[in-house]
């Protein structure tokens, strides 16, 4: 019987093809085989036309070479936990697996043996991080604590990035007094390319890990151009493109730094912790029954008294404009006001945040926004939706009182909150 | 030549573009020219191949630092070009004309299409990789008697356009990238450069045939790979002219057969071995009148010298025109950024002295009947330069090296880079794979257009044309209007063809247009007798040079009205009166000659078979 990475001839009714038999793809139908030809060409052949397979060899075991880190660069330590960029290609089966050993790194982006030297990958799981749920960020956030004890001079965590910005902003919180830099990076283009963006993107997160920024980043692309990196404070960045390499942009503000992939660093943002010797504390919890919801014409006020009844103990909104739901409709059923007061009176958490994501939210300038603030809406300034879901599920792991909730929610633990806001940061 | 005696071998491979918007993408295979919308720069990874070693050259250009320019057009570029956007649902169209092209060729559609990622090094992909995909395999192409295999059909993206290299940075046009290329490779079943031509040829037809494939300068590629016994394969790539392909092979062959040559010359010699020494011999020319050497010493550069034993006369010797062994030395030598070499066979030369070669030739140690090479260049360019040359210098001796050269535009050649290594090549995940379904195929077998040498036959056949008018007329641009005139006229379509094709030719000016209706008018008059058809050229000149005038008017101002029977009786009775002597002498025989009297005077105005039939009827009274 022939199995995947044997030479193979297959006869079929018309034809006979001679080549490697390939493994199928998740994309790909169960009625075809594939084989590679001579010339190197994958082809399907009908199952259904196939009268005989006979194995011609089996399948040959690949090289393996090493290089090392150089012991005398300064350390820093590598937490790998899944995604396009910590993915190793079979060049055969063009199937992924993930990078697990330094020497693979290295092999990957050899320019980092000239900076410095990582003597091991952790690696607490392998996810694709659109399923990656908010106890991976508990898990992320310990380990990242653990190097920080070590004599490392930074972390890197190689991540996915769907989910990114959850994660930055998730270990911006769990992680307090932060005193080394920690760059969370991923990359947009598979690596078997030559134009692979996360190559780039971990050696100028090393770069960052070298330097004196005490922050959570998220380190990928500045341009589309391969020319530099921007390091984007972990609790004021989103995703802002599903394809692009230089999706990754800072909202609200601007990005920490410009990292070149020759080391050199342009501060752009003074508004940073730099590093230090301070102990830094592991503060790793979170409440999951939240919610964050999204309000638009024609939402069915409903779904809050759902999570009321399922014990959910803050919602997150991402109203429309300054932070608004609909509070004065025509037709009743529309409003929103009734459902929330309920909801306070629970001591359910209301959040309020903005769907335009970029500028801020302001409960005062329309009649709405009174009537929800009136109602015991805590407006969030201008803080992501996406962020405020984050640490509200870590501020209520610490206490479920309401004056507190609100309290924690507006002091500015790790700069989600921006207290003045540039004209130039509007998509920057 | 014997080509059959020297085994001769020739493979052909087209890249066709086709006539659609781009392989993976919605933009159109529009090119551009002047300033680009966007200008992005990048640099490419050396990735690990298979297994899991980096290609050396892939590292080499990576670690020089080389920066890819790439400019971007918005009407001709969208993320997916630039790598920004996963490929989009492969063309249908495309997929459709390469499958009408490989049943034209009776080859077997594979069941399934796997598109591939081939990792490309040098930039033209902004990916990386060109996405590549096998749809048939084992065609043959039959045509006058000939059996030639076609073992390969794919339907691939075009790579992206060169603008210009500066230094380390390279610059390509974005334009041309994911335009669909139908890419056929023949079997190496062709024996004669004559051969080489016609395959190019018929390949063509077929593909306008499918009136799919785009027309025009740089639309269709053709490499072939030539070798003769005891010579080696090379890969001619590049050339552009249908014309040019069968000189190209000729020459081919006798390079080949002249670098054997020189090979059983050097043995003669008693030369066994070749491991030139590379020297350093830079003090011997500081002081050299030699304006190229002054230059690469002011610059602090080398001059780097080898002996090669036994090659007096032959580093100077032609294989091809303007070519000699040491001009492929020179090739070598340029490849690795050098501006060119010395040898012995062209010196004194170039502002060195005869003084300077004999202390050469005294350091080297040569012998009578030995020959050197010198390059002055920059430290590390030099060495690497030399080191080349060195290599096939020692290949001189072994025969004729494989190679993949670029055709120039007399059809000659230069060597361009080594044969390329077993292409790595590796699924493209992002997109599911293609089933081609038994009820797609049937459809396509029903509408299959005819082979076009069928066509011309029958084409002649239909029309009474001579097999050259039918293939002339079936090339042309006007063939649309011939069979519309030839379906609608009582003309009859010998004429009509020759018209649009000869008569037209003869008369055409650039930039001028004649549409159908001219056409059209013109063999409506034709066929009330307005005029005759030898009048026909005399219009089409006339209407280049005033389009708009109305054929009535053309056919006033020009006098053409036929002339009555009567009136040509006439003029035919006053030349046969003042020729009275030549008609006695010849008899029947005069009819010729009094034809061009008798149409001189008459001037189109009447048909030339009835001048023919009333003179001679009168001659012969």
């Amino acid at each position: 019987m022939a199995s995947v990475g044997d030479t193979v001839r297959v006869k079929t009714k018309t034809s006979a093809y001679e080549g490697i038999l390939m493994p199928r793809t998740e994309l790909a139908d169960e009625e075809h085989i594939v084989v590679k030809l001579s010339s190197g060409y994958n082809i399907g052949i009908s199952k259904s036309e196939i009268t005989k397979i006979e194995k011609l060899g089996s399948a040959k075991k690949k090289e393996k070479t090493t290089v090392k880190f150089d012991k005398a660069k300064p350390p820093i330590s590598l937490i790998s936990t899944g995604g396009t960029i910590s993915a190793k290609v079979d060049y055969r089966t063009g199937g992924v697996f993930p990078l697990s050993s330094p020497e693979d790194l290295l092999k990957t982006v050899p320019e980092l043996g000239k900076y410095v030297k990582i003597s091991k990958i952790s690696n607490p799981f392998n996810l694709l991080s659109e399923d990656m749920s908010p106890a991976e960020w508990v898990k992320i956030a310990k380990e990242a604590y653990n190097e920080l004890k070590t004599d490392s001079q930074g972390v890197i965590v190689t991540h996915g990035t769907d989910t990114l910005h959850y994660t930055s902003a998730a270990i911006s919180f769990m992680i307090k007094n932060l005193n080394k830099p920690i760059a969370v990076v991923g990359a947009q283009r598979s690596a078997d390319r030559g134009s692979f963006d996360g190559a780039q993107n971990i050696l100028c997160a090393a770069h960052y890990c070298l330097s004196d920024i005490a922050e959570v980043a998220i380190v990928m692309h500045g341009k589309t151009d391969d020319d530099y990196c921007i390091a984007n404070r972990g609790t004021k960045v989103r995703k802002m493109h599903s394809s692009r390499r230089d999706a990754f942009r800072p909202i609200n503000e601007s990005a920490l730094a410009k990292v070149y992939p020759d080391g050199n660093i342009i501060l752009t943002n003074p508004n940073h912790n730099a590093r230090s010797d301070a102990k830094p504390e592991l503060d790793a919890k979170f409440e999951e029954k939240i919610a964050l919801i999204y309000a638009y014409p024609g939402a069915n006020p409903e779904i809050l008294n759902f999570y009321a009844e399922q014990g959910y103990k803050g919602v997150v909104i991402a109203g429309t404009g300054f932070g608004h739901v609909v509070t004065q409709p025509l037709d009743k059923k529309y409003g929103w006001l009734n459902a929330i007061k309920k909801c306070v009176e629970k001591g359910i958490f209301i959040g309020i945040t903005t769907q335009t994501l970029y500028g801020t939210t302001d409960p005062f300038v329309y009649s709405a926004g009174r009537l929800l603030h009136e109602a015991g809406c805590t407006y969030l300034k201008d803080m992501l939706p996406e962020t405020a879901y984050v640490k509200l599920g870590w501020v209520l792991a610490h206490t479920q009182k309401p004056e507190e909730v609100k309290n924690m929610m507006l002091t500015n633990y790790a700069g989600e909150i921006a207290e003045r806001i540039g004209p130039d940061t509007f998509l920057s | 030549m014997d080509y059959k005696k020297l085994g001769l071998k020739v493979g052909l491979e087209i890249h066709q573009q086709l006539d659609t918007h781009k392989l993976f993408c919605e933009c159109p295979s529009v090119m551009q020219e002047g300033k680009p919308d966007l200008v992005v720069e990048r640099r490419l990874r050396a990735v690990a191949g298979e297994l899991g070693v980096v290609d050396p050259a892939a590292r080499q250009a990576y670690l020089r630092g080389t920066t890819y320019v790439y400019n971007i057009y918005d009407e001709s570029n969208c993320h997916v070009e630039l790598d920004e956007e996963p490929p989009h649902k492969m063309n249908g169209e495309a997929l459709k004309t390469t499958l009408l092209v490989a049943l034209l060729l009776n080859a077997k559609i594979v069941d399934e299409i796997h598109v591939m990622r081939k990792t490309v090094i040098d930039g033209s992909n902004t990916s990386g990789f060109q996405r590549t995909s096998q749809i048939a395999m084992n065609g043959t192409l039959e045509f006058g008697g000939s059996k030639i295999g076609i073992p390969t059909f794919c339907l691939e993206e075009d790579a992206a356009r060169i603008v210009e290299t500066h230094g380390n940075k390279i610059t390509y046009n974005l334009d041309r990238l994911g335009v669909p290329l139908i890419e056929i490779a023949t079997d190496p079943d062709i024996h004669t450069p004559e051969g080489a031509r016609e395959v190019a040829k018929a390949l063509g037809d077929i593909l306008r045939a499918t009136k799919a494939v785009k027309r025009g300068i740089g639309t269709i590629r053709q490499d072939l790979n030539i070798s003769i016994a005891k010579g080696s394969r090379i890969e001619l790539k590049g050339v552009q002219e249908l014309r040019l392909i069968s000189k190209a092979v000729e020459y081919e062959v006798q390079r080949q057969f002249r670098l054997l040559e020189l090979k059983n010359e050097l043995t003669k010699r008693g030369i066994k071995k070749l491991e030139p020494k590379v020297v350093d011999v830079t003090n011997l020319f500081s002081k050299s009148p030699s304006k190229v050497i002054q230059k690469a010493v002011k610059n602090k550069g080398i001059v780097l010298a080898i002996k090669l034993d036994g090659f007096l006369g032959l580093l100077g010797k032609e294989l091809i025109p303007n070519r000699r062994l040491g001009t492929e030395l020179a090739d070598y030598a340029k490849a690795y950024g050098s501006k060119g070499l010395f040898h012995s066979d062209e010196l004194p030369n170039y502002g060195i002295t005869e003084q300077e070669i004999s202390s050469l030739r005294k350091r080297l140690k040569c012998k009578e009947k030995d020959g050197f090479v010198i390059i002055a260049e920059v430290g590390d360019v030099a060495k690497r330069s030399m080191e080349a040359v060195v290599e096939r210098s020692e290949q001189a001796l072994v025969g004729v090296p494989g190679e993949t050269r670029k055709a120039l535009p007399d059809a000659t050649s230069s060597y361009l880079r080594p044969l390329p290594g077993p292409s790595r090549m590796y699924p493209e995940t992002d997109l599911p794979p293609v089933v081609v379904t038994p009820s797609l195929l049937a459809e396509l077998k029903m509408g299959l257009p005819e082979l076009p040498w069928k066509q011309i036959d029958n084409l002649g056949r239909k029309y009474k044309l001579s097999h050259d008018l039918a293939e002339e007329i079936y090339r042309s641009e006007y063939f649309d209007y011939f069979t519309k005139l030839a379906k609608g006229s009582k003309t009859e379509p010998s004429i009509i063809a020759s018209a649009l094709t000869s008569t037209l030719r003869s008369v055409e000016k650039k930039d001028i247009k004649l549409g159908y209706g001219h056409f059209k008018e013109l063999f409506k008059a034709l066929d009330s007798g307005k005029f005759s058809k030898e009048a026909i050229p005399e219009i089409l000149e006339a209407w280049f040079e005033k389009p708009e005038k109305p054929l009535e008017k053309l056919i006033t101002e020009l006098g053409l009205e036929g002339i009555s029977t009567k009136n040509l009786e006439k003029i035919i009775d006053t030349v046969i009166s003042k020729n009275q002597q030549l008609i006695k002498e010849r008899g029947e025989r005069a009819v010729q000659p009094l034809m061009g009297t008798v149409m001189a005077e008459v001037r189109g105005k009447a048909d030339g078979k009835l001048i023919m039939e009333l003179l001679r009827k009168k001659v012969l009274k």
